[in-house]
């Protein structure tokens, strides 16, 4: 069926294009607002974000950033699910290790790394792949995404040119504005 | 091509509803809320209305190449391990997508927001061969429980209360009997807690798609509640259904519609969540799908090609022209009959279902011409419509009351010296009998209207008069009846 239907749809397609020439493509233009330099697209990102109902947080260093994610989940009643294959496993966790394990539904949080913060609108981009299960996005109560300060960028512009060049096109992945949501986490949260 | 529709008694329907309190309410959420959102959003983005023509070009651009750009869009598909399928109608999408659900031993589909699924009536299709369907956008999943169909394309449960949701979930969540139903947040949570069990039982997921990505293969999807994510992601089989005109060239471009799409919509500066779907789960992934399929499905599309309706198909289905439409706001959207309601809907559905069935629709406008100032694509909707009523007019469908007033108006239109002195004697006379309220709650040959609110009196001197140039001179009143 699917062969015939090609067959039908581009013909008809090509038949009511016939003869008309292509307009050229128009200009892309990206909004000035995401046009910034450290510090300012700093402060833009996060005022854009908690605009969004984001908690941020800065750390300093690794041993900070554990202390805030095990802070973060107990708060919640829980201890931070980290996937096994994600850096945030190897960082200098002490005596209260995660759970490094893929994230079920109900847990209390589930921590990602972000591959870029888009400034532009407060967004986190989430690649999918063994260090960041699409799932600890969605399936937790409460969700923590750890930003590192030099992926900062301001439109996504700037991440489409990054995966092309650099990282390669994910499976999946995703732009999330940090907000509670349903069926999605109850309360994001950002450290960076 | 087959698209159903209920759209020959668009009047009974609009009267009622606009008799139906209830829904005249939730419709005030309408009115009050999505258009001053966007207001403000727009405010906040100086180079707004470049992105619209931005927006309006480059989807013209596309359609122009549409034929290269899906073939290149079903080539990346292909190469990241995906199937692509071409439906040319509905009959044929809806065989495609149940082969699909067989193949893979499905009973259970979870379904993200899509209105082309809604077009192509697949649950009931998929519930006739023994699946069960269960939608997994809020909206959608309270008509669903409801057995009604959604009345805005984003805000499928636009039309209810919170009272109306809370009494469907009693009759439907078994065990919930002492469920605190009074805050919206608190019906939330319990929906979010029946879909979970959901989403963790479903063999196939089946989404819509915003935008078709040429460059990369990839569908996305953006909602502001994480369920087409979880849809697309817990099921071992994907399958993205969309329009064949959702394709868009490269990454750069879906940029420019997401910009324009979030705040048309729902006054967001982004939605929550925007999603890229890119191929079936890879060796080394721990999540996503086994598989991934997407269903192109034409089903009328490319016929409007080429023809007077073509800047319809650059439609993104952001709902803005629902929002801000004055009869939409007055009658919602079951009125319509259709499941693309609005002025939208009613451009669009004449063409997917025919005039026959559909002739009011293109007559539900003030011609205002608020839908065409807030498209973010900048569809001539008002003059899309007009050319509807020509076509009507044309072969005769739009009644001998409706032709016998049209010619008797443009008798008089055609003779100017002796249209404005009566229409100056009819805006005197009218502006003197309405007396200081300066309305009518009831006028000779007006009932329509009159029905359901006053009828404003002239004020005054005409437009035309004003254009050239008279000084504007407010009508005389009676005065009021002791």
């Amino acid at each position: 069926m699917s062969d015939g239907g090609r067959a039908q749809i581009l013909g008809a397609v090509r038949r009511a294009l016939k003869a008309r020439s292509a307009p050229s493509r128009p200009a892309h233009l990206v909004p000035q607002r995401a046009r910034l330099q450290a510090p300012e697209l700093r402060a833009l990102f996060v005022a854009q974000a908690e605009g969004a109902g984001a908690k941020v947080q800065s750390v300093a260093d690794d041993a900070a950033l554990t202390e805030a994610l095990r802070a973060l989940a107990a708060a919640h009643g829980g201890v931070p699910v980290v996937a096994p294959a994600s850096p945030l496993a190897k960082l200098p966790w002490g005596a209260s290790a995660p759970a490094l394990r893929p994230v079920a539904s109900g847990d209390a949080l589930a921590v990602s790394t972000a591959v870029a913060g888009l400034a532009e609108t407060g967004s986190l981009a989430l690649a999918s792949g063994p260090e960041n299960p699409v799932l600890s996005a969605f399936l937790p109560e409460h969700h923590a995404v750890v930003l590192p300060a030099s992926a900062l960028l301001g439109p996504s512009e700037d991440l489409w040119a990054f995966l092309r060049e650099q990282a390669g096109v994910p499976r999946g992945w995703c732009s999330h504005v940090p907000c509670t949501g349903s069926p999605g986490p109850r309360a994001p949260g950002i450290l960076k | 091509m087959s698209f159903q529709v209920h759209s020959q008694d668009f009047i009974a329907r609009s009267r009622d509803a606009l008799a139906d309190a209830p829904l005249q309410s939730a419709l005030g959420k309408l009115r009050m809320g999505l258009s001053v959102r966007r207001r403000e959003a727009v405010a906040a983005l100086p180079e707004f209305e470049a992105l619209r023509e931005e927006a309006a070009a480059l989807r013209d651009y596309t359609l122009a190449t549409l034929d290269r750009q899906l073939e290149t869009f079903e080539a990346q598909v292909r190469a990241r391990g995906g199937e692509v399928h071409w439906a040319p109608d509905a009959a044929s999408a809806r065989a495609i997508i149940l082969e699909l659900c067989q193949r893979y031993g499905a009973k259970k589909v979870l379904k993200g927001k899509s209105m082309v699924t809604e077009e192509l009536e697949l649950n009931e299709h998929l519930e006739a061969h023994g699946l069960r369907c269960v939608e997994t956008d809020l909206g959608e999943y309270i008509v669903q429980l409801r057995r009604e169909r959604p009345s805005h394309i984003v805000a499928p449960a636009i039309h209810l209360r919170k009272e109306d949701v809370a009494e469907s979930f009693a009759a439907h969540h078994v065990g919930r009997e002492h469920a605190d139903r009074s805050t919206a947040e608190a019906l939330m949570a319990e929906a979010r807690e029946e879909l979970r069990a959901h989403f963790l039982s479903a063999e196939v997921g089946i989404t819509g798609a915003n935008f078709a990505i040429a460059e990369t293969g990839s569908t996305v999807i953006v909602t502001n509640e994480g369920n087409g994510d979880l849809t697309q992601s817990l099921p071992k089989v994907h399958i993205a259904v969309t329009g064949i005109e959702k394709v868009v060239p490269t990454l750069e471009d879906a940029s420019t519609l997401l910009r324009v799409l979030a705040r048309s919509a729902t006054g967001q500066e982004a939605s929550v969540y925007t999603t890229f779907s890119t191929g079936p789960r890879r060796p080394e992934d721990p999540d996503g799908p086994e598989a991934y399929h997407v269903v192109l499905v034409d089903n009328g599309r490319s016929a409007m090609l080429g023809t007077e309706f073509e800047a319809m198909l650059r439609c993104i289905r952001c709902g803005a022209c629902l929002n801000h439409c004055p009869v939409y706001g007055q009658v919602g959207g079951h009125a319509y009959g259709s499941v693309y309601p609005g002025p939208m809907g009613a451009v669009l559905t004449p063409q997917l279902a025919g005039l026959d069935d559909t002739v009011h629709l293109p007559t539900a406008s003030t011609f205002c011409g608020a839908c065409e100032a807030v498209c973010p694509v900048k569809i001539p909707l008002p003059s899309l419509l007009r050319r509807w009523r020509q076509r009507a007019y044309d072969a005769r469908l739009d009644g001998d009351r409706a032709r016998w007033l049209l010619r008797l108006w443009a008798f008089f239109a055609a003779r100017p010296r002796l249209y404005h002195p009566l229409l100056s004697a009819a805006t005197m006379m009218l502006g003197w009998l309405a007396g200081p309220g300066g309305s009518f709650r009831r006028l000779l040959g007006g009932k329509a209207w009159t029905e359901s609110r006053n009828f404003p009196a002239p004020e005054g001197g005409s437009f035309l008069a004003g254009l050239q140039g008279e000084e504007f001179a407010p009508t005389p009143r009676k005065a009021p009846s002791r």
